[in-house]
């Protein structure tokens, strides 16, 4: 059975024309028009210098075969000095060239990681459900590398066509039907270039792919490793790594034999011409149309015209095969988040909160609610129960607005969520989730997330309501313990702990708890539950939980049964009237081997 | 695969000094395509320079004798050594891809297979962000490196000597100019390289650093909303991603400084100066020319060897230019082989033990005056633990939260070596026992489940990848799944999210817990502390444990009462230390913090079933 990962495209991938993606990556070159220009200006100048040099060599060589009258050695030498000094300043030129195409480059890829990152920020969580992080780390780092590279196109494809035009004219000035022999062969290598571009872009799609496929792998194995060492997996993992890897260096192989065509084919390009000039200019020479030292300045034009002329070509080659990349990364942008928003910034909630109606199915086919109603009063605390799988959780996940309803609405305060501006709506929302989810850093930085100038005692005060003061005490470095990434450092519990230290910090109007203490110790949890029943009385809370003894506490338990609320009262009453709570109740007591009484 | 022997992927010897040795040993696996690319190349260098002087003969000697026929063989024979040449040099570039893709999968290969054995100490202080880097990105650069690598070294070497011989052949005082400002040219290369081997290295581990960022904000994703830290977040990755580019900045600055183009070109300058002179000195008759008072010996010259000797010059321009490339993509590529080198050669494998099998086990466990800490210096997990249970039976672990339970399981599964005491399974000792085969008989489920991104079935059968469909489906009966997986409309095929989020907690823990069924362990750890299932769904998975549980040894990690009242023994753990152990009945009377901790069931209303 494999666990092989699929290299398709993702759901959201999207095809652009050629055109399209110009204009898109023109946008990012706006962004540095001012480099762009200066780099324009660069390339001009040694542009400009590229023409001139073999000018001045043609004067020189001119002058030293001449067959009649004294050589000007003077002249020579000044021209050898100009050369000199010349040199001099192409290196410069260059210098700065180099730099500023570096600029552009570094500050290309820096934005759209950074646009990436933010259109990530903005996305529903039901798309990071859908998508392996291995994948979308692949189209910030990666893609982003490939796409940033494309950015100098803007300044090197005008300063090439200008270089071209202006060799062209000088040849033609020179010689003209030695210049249209050249110039002949130029379109026959653009059309090959283009044509091997339709190849690269094909190709380079299934190295994008096939390399995140293997990104994905990694990421997986490494978080995973303990449940792989458990199962004795690592050699059938590496197995599968291998295959993946292999299908990478396939397409990648494929890739680069069509690119290593371009070289070749460019160099006998570039003998083919030199054949034409030695042939037709010789003949050309030896009739007296031309002299050497012309010959010599066609010899090293047309090296020096391939140059820009390859360029060029290969510009369109690479944005070709780079919108493999650019492709993957415009997909990821034009991708609308599934959350409707409004710009409502709510100053305070009361915390009254209604389901009005709701519909909702994390896929089409498998709907979680269909039309779920009930409305919670403020500074209630609200216990919700039923069997895993019953949806207690979804509505914990609707209420943080982590995905979208289908229908219906929920409101706050009677105000309808999606009104809200979404961040400052969850700032009144604190919500401690069933996974305990730790930053690499200290326990105090990990806690002071919900509040980022909260003060050392502001934080030891949470870290003593949750019953962490204890543990937290016998660590040498106490709150500055450094807990690893995941929280790797501790217990399962004591994360549990620690978040929802987290979350009483950020002193939320609506409090969340989704099983939020189930991998504490029952003793443990009783007297965190002692301390938070000051807490919950000023505020909403909405309790997810199995044990009764967090349950029976509430003001008001919801009993819910595939997506419905089937109950909905205090224990007492419940207890007496419902027979799914009873049910519930009373398997709970068989279960925990507490005796029952009967009468 | 042994988790207590050191990885080699290549010959240990290449392991010994540094991680050029060992990128060494790794391209030594293709010598013989090596070899053949660098013939190629030799060939395609020769015609390379051969062409030009074809060119310099034709303006020297065949145009200036008005020789047609001479000038038409020497195009054609321009064209056939061009069309040998492009041939050849392609068949170069397909070797030379094919060298450096699969050196880049082997190193990857290795990477990921080395990693696999570290023991879980590595991982716990790893960051996944930055061995994703070294990874991809790290292995990445190496290609880039090794791909133009052998071929460019090649060509400019010998590009170099070539040119120099065709120099010499054509006049030996300009080559002599040339061969005294060369030691500059290959200084300055050198002080290039020095200057962006640093920065290079900076330039991956900032890049690593963002990889870690982003691994963390993606995995963390519903944290980061549920604070609403987006804003704190884009900016903490904007910092991140600026100071990569900074360095990418300073790196291009240095590249830029590139000082041997600048002078070979100045060189091109002084050798045509230097011909003006020669030829000038030629006409008047002269041997020598004077040079700052010297009289320097000169060879005659004729303006055709001038301008071969210009042409040849200009071969020169393109070695010299790709060897600032080349330079540039080695010391990135360098600065990933040492960050991969570092992480191959990190001693963090289990102790080497007698690797004796243990094919079928009774199942009674050991443990003996046991210590052990995460970390060196840290205060200890478990400390002087000793306990032993016959096969069969069952041990419950209680404790407060951070007491040590979920080190137990850990330790006998021998993801750790215990720092004291020991831990025997049937009398022998873990450490001794051949890694697979232990990992083999011992099941565990734990507390956070990690389910891979992949369908249910790959998920069940994770452990045993030949199961049949029937034992599949069977073991998701045992584990009570069955129901909720045919609800799917994709049934065992549904594909499930990232650590299986779409799945609820409870149906997450069944779907692990049928994939511990498959591979039928003679001794199971399960840590239950969680009550993430509810009640009835539990009384439905203990039934069908019931079943599993017989003839099994198992330590369970509980606060059920109920499952404490049925177990054997009960070991109540503080602070690491076995404060108790006993039954339940031994416990609940004279045992305080035992019974403390039924004291929150305690205080629930009694229920009241009518009969």
């Amino acid at each position: 059975m494999s666990m092989r990962r699929k290299t398709e495209k993702a759901y959201f991938d999207r095809e652009y024309k050629f055109g399209t993606t110009v204009k898109r990556l023109s946008v990012y070159a706006a962004e540095q028009r001012g480099w762009l220009i200066v780099m324009f200006l660069l390339l001009l100048i040694s542009a400009a210098i590229s023409i001139a040099v073999p000018l001045v060599v043609r004067e020189g060589l001119n002058e030293l075969s001449k067959s009649s009258g004294a050589i000007d050695y003077e002249m020579l030498k000044i021209i050898g000095w100009i050369y000199f000094v010349g040199s001099f300043f192409e290196w410069l030129i260059n210098y700065a060239q180099i730099k500023v195409n570096w600029i552009i480059t570094a500050r290309s890829i820096s934005s759209l990681r950074i646009q990436m990152f933010s259109r990530l920020q903005d996305m529903d969580v039901g798309f990071f459900d859908k998508m392996e992080t291995g994948k979308v780390m692949n189209r910030v780092m990666d893609d982003s590398n490939q796409a940033g590279n494309l950015i100098n196109v803007f300044a090197t494809f005008f300063s090439s066509l200008t270089l071209i035009v202006v060799m062209l004219g000088i040849m033609f000035s020179v010689n003209g039907t030695m210049t249209w022999w050249i110039l002949g062969s130029i379109p026959v290598i653009v059309v090959v270039v283009i044509f091997i571009a339709n190849f690269l872009r094909k190709y380079s799609q299934k190295v994008r792919r096939t390399r995140a496929a293997v990104n994905a792998a990694v990421q997986q194995t490494i978080t995973g490793v303990a449940v792989s060492k458990g199962f004795n997996r690592e050699k059938q993992n590496s197995e599968e790594f291998t295959d993946l890897n292999r299908e990478n260096l396939n397409a990648s192989l494929k890739l680069s034999y069509t690119f290593s065509i371009f070289f070749p084919l460019i160099d006998f390009f570039s003998v083919l011409i030199l054949y034409l000039i030695l042939n037709s200019g010789g003949l050309q020479v030896i009739q007296g149309n031309i002299r050497i030292g012309d010959l010599y300045l066609f010899y090293s034009y047309t090296l020096r015209l391939f140059g820009p002329v390859i360029q060029l070509a290969s510009q369109v080659a690479r944005i070709q095969a780079g919108s493999a990349a650019t492709e993957r990364i415009f997909s990821l942008l034009d991708l609308d988040s599934v959350m409707k928003v409004g710009s409502d910034k709510p100053e305070s909630v009361e915390g009254h909160v209604t389901f009005d109606n709701v519909h909702f199915a994390y896929t089409p086919d498998v709907p979680v609610y269909q039309g779920l109603s009930v409305d919670i009063h403020p500074k209630q605390t609200i216990a919700l129960v039923g069997h895993t799988g019953a949806g207690k959780t979804t509505m914990v996940s609707l209420l943080a607005r982590f995905y979208e309803i289908q229908e219906g609405q929920i409101l706050i305060d009677h105000k309808n969520v999606q009104s809200f501006d979404i961040e400052s709506y969850r700032s009144h929302l604190g919500i401690v989730p069933q996974e305990p989810y730790l930053f690499a850093g200290t326990i105090a930085d990990n806690i002071r997330y919900a509040k980022p100038d909260a003060t050392d005692e502001e934080i030891l005060e949470v870290i003593r309501l949750t019953h962490l003061d204890e543990f937290v005490d016998s660590l040498p470095e106490g709150i500055d313990t450094d807990v690893r990434e995941r929280g790797s450092r501790l217990s399962t519990g004591q994360r549990q702990l620690i978040t929802l230290a987290r979350a009483l910090l950020a002193n939320p109007a609506i409090l969340i708890l989704d099983e939020a203490t189930a991998s504490v110790d029952a003793y443990t949890e009783s007297m965190i539950q002692k301390s938070l029943e000051n807490l919950f009385a000023d505020r909403t809370s909405i309790v997810v939980a199995h044990r009764l003894s967090t349950i029976i506490h509430a003001d008001r338990i919801l009993v819910f049964d595939q997506g419905q609320i089937v109950g909905d009262g205090s224990h007492d009453a419940l207890i007496e009237t419902n027979d799914t709570y009873r049910d519930l109740y009373k398997t709970y007591y068989e279960f925990q081997g507490i005796e029952t009484v009967a009468d | 695969m042994s988790e207590d022997t050191v990885y080699y992927y290549l010959d240990r010897k290449y392991y010994q000094r540094s991680h050029w040795h060992w990128l060494f040993g790794h391209l030594m696996q293709y010598k013989g395509k090596i070899l053949l690319v660098s013939f190629l190349t030799l060939i395609t260098i020769a015609l390379q320079t051969y062409i030009p002087l074809i060119f310099g003969q034709a303006i020297d000697t065949v145009i200036p004798d008005g020789d047609l026929p001479g000038l038409q063989d020497l195009a054609i024979l321009v064209i056939i050594l061009g069309l040998i040449r492009a041939l050849i040099g392609y068949l170069a570039s397909i070797f030379n891809e094919q060298i450096s893709q699969e050196t880049e999968m082997n190193v990857r290969v290795e990477f990921f297979e080395n990693v696999s054995r570290k023991k879980m100490d590595f991982f716990n202080k790893a960051r996944v962000g930055d061995l994703m880097s070294q990874a991809t990105q790290d292995t990445q650069n190496l290609t880039f490196a090794i791909s133009p690598g052998i071929r460019s070294i090649i060509s400019a070497v010998f590009g170099i000597i070539a040119a120099a011989i065709a120099m010499l052949t054509l006049n030996v005082t300009l080559t002599a100019t040339f061969g005294l400002i060369f030691p500059f040219y290959i200084y300055f290369m050198y002080t290039y390289a020095k200057r962006l081997q640093p920065v290079s290295l900076d330039r991956q581990q900032r890049l690593a650093k963002i990889n870690t960022g982003l691994q963390e904000n993606l995995t963390g994703i519903r944290v980061v909303r549920t604070f609403s830290a987006q804003e704190r977040e884009a900016q903490q990755f904007e910092s991140q991603v600026r100071s990569y580019e900074d360095v990418l900045v300073e790196r291009g600055a240095i590249s830029a400084y590139y000082i041997p183009i600048l002078l070979l070109s100045l060189l091109t300058s002084l050798i045509f100066l230097l011909g003006v002179y020669i030829i000038e000195a030629n006409e008047q008759g002269l041997s020598s020319l004077p040079v700052l008072g010297l009289n320097i010996p000169i060879q005659p010259l004729s303006v055709g060897d001038l301008i071969a000797f210009l042409t040849l010059m200009g071969i020169l321009v393109f070695p010299t230019q790709i060897l600032r490339f080349l330079l540039d993509v080695i010391t990135l590529g360098f600065a990933g082989s040492s960050r991969i080198y570092t992480t191959l050669t990190t001693q963090s494998i289990l102790e080497k033990g007698a690797d004796l099998p243990l094919e079928n086990i009774k199942g009674d466990i050991t443990f003996t005056n046991v210590t052990f800490a995460y970390e060196e210096g840290a205060r200890p997990a478990v400390i002087d633990l000793s306990f032993d249970l016959k096969a069969g039976e069952t041990l419950a672990v209680i404790g407060p939260t951070g007491s040590g339970k979920t080190t137990i399981g850990k330790l006998l599964l021998r993801l750790y070596d215990i720092d004291e005491g020991s831990i025997s399974i049937d009398s022998l000792e873990v450490n001794q026992i051949e890694i697979n085969h232990l990992r083999s008989q011992v099941g565990m489920i734990e507390q956070d489940i990690m389910l891979f991104s992949a369908s249910i079935r790959a998920n069940i059968a994770y452990g045993v990848p030949n199961l049949t469909d029937e034992e599949i489906e069977a073991a998701a009966k045992a584990a009570q799944a069955h129901d909720f997986i045919m609800s799917f409309p994709d049934g065992y095929d549904t594909i499930i999210g990232e650590k299986g989020v779409t799945l609820s907690g409870g149906q997450r823990q069944r779907v692990a817990m049928a994939r511990t069924f498959v591979t039928n362990p003679k001794i199971l750890v399960m840590d239950d502390s969680t009550s993430a299932i509810d009640a009835q769904t539990e009384a439905k998975i203990s039934a069908a444990m019931e079943g599993l549980l017989k003839n099994r040894t198992t330590i369970i990690i509980t606060h059920r009462l109920a499952t404490l009242k049925n177990a054997d023994k009960i070991l109540f753990l503080r602070n690491g230390t076995a404060e108790k152990i006993g039954t339940h009945q031994e416990l609940i009377a004279p045992f305080e913090p035992y019974r403390q901790i039924f004291g929150a069931y305690q205080e629930l209303p009694p229920l009241e079933v009518d009969n």
